[in-house]
């Protein structure tokens, strides 16, 4: 016999809208999460947008007048460096995909729980589990 | 050659598919995005696509069930298709292989990596 039914309906109910509260909490919590990186993204995105139409123009002044030919070398290797921070930024900006698949796995447990604890036949389908435990970036197999 | 080639991102996370968007037009590539694999099914129906890329958790039709269905369709019998996911089993691994994907890339993924990998495809 589970561990609720042995408990008074009452408190049953108590604690069911209590997980209640925390499922809505996480839904919340994933949908800003969301909104913060599509505004992220958005920002991301316009600011690469105006560091490669600077160095468009940078480029083509340095043809124009031979006299900034000199900074031609400076020029590359600022444009290696923020060629790196842009693939290092959408790395780092994938980490929403992965914690919204562990709220939604931690909400659908919730949902069990509360179903459990109100008598109701839990939901056994289950988002899968999400194994990574860092932001380094995944491998890529070719069949 | 990027030029005139089409690539289907499939992914119900939309910063996701921005990102993967981003990467992949930065590198000469037009992007069609889809939602889920329904959407993705109808839109590699409708237009012309050189390669999918896609998710594998998704509500309805999940990447598997994309994969075999794009499969069936005469003209994406070679079409290359990569998986994208936080997967990293070996079971479910050789299932996307068996469907048909020619390759697998685990979230988060390497944005130059991924324009690496999709030139190497659709050169």
């Amino acid at each position: 016999m589970s561990r609720a039914a042995h408990e008074p309906a009452s408190e049953r109910a108590g604690g069911g809208s209590h997980l209640e509260e925390v499922e809505r909490d996480l839904a919340q919590m994933n949908a800003l999460l969301e909104a913060a990186i599509e505004k992220l993204l958005v920002s991301f995105m316009s600011i690469h947008r105006g560091v490669a139409s600077q160095e468009a123009m940078l480029r083509q002044s340095s043809l124009e007048h031979p006299e900034f030919s000199a900074c031609s070398a400076r020029m590359e290797n600022l444009r290696a460096d923020i060629a790196r921070h842009v693939n290092e930024a959408l790395s780092g900006l994938q980490f929403q995909d992965m914690t919204s698949q562990l709220i939604r796995r931690m909400a659908s447990h919730l949902s069990t729980l509360r179903e459990e604890i109100g008598g109701a036949e839990p939901c056994n389908a289950q988002p899968r589990v999400v194994s990574q435990r860092h932001m380094e970036c995944g491998d890529i197999e070719l069949f | 050659m990027t030029e005139g080639k089409t690539i289907l991102t499939v992914d119900d996370s939309g910063s996701l598919r921005q990102m993967v968007s981003f990467v992949l037009k930065d590198a000469g590539y037009d992007v069609i995005e889809a939602t889920d694999g329904r959407d993705g099914l109808e839109k590699a129906r409708t237009q012309h696509i050189d390669l999918v890329l896609t998710d594998q958790n998704m509500p309805g039709l999940d990447g598997l069930g994309l994969i075999r269905a794009l499969r069936a369709i005469k003209k994406y019998k070679t079409v290359p298709i990569l998986i994208l996911t936080t997967e990293t089993g070996e079971d479910i691994k050789a299932q996307g292989r068996a469907a048909g994907a020619n390759g697998w890339i685990v979230k988060p993924f390497d944005p130059a990596q991924l324009a690496e990998v999709v030139r190497k495809l659709i050169a």
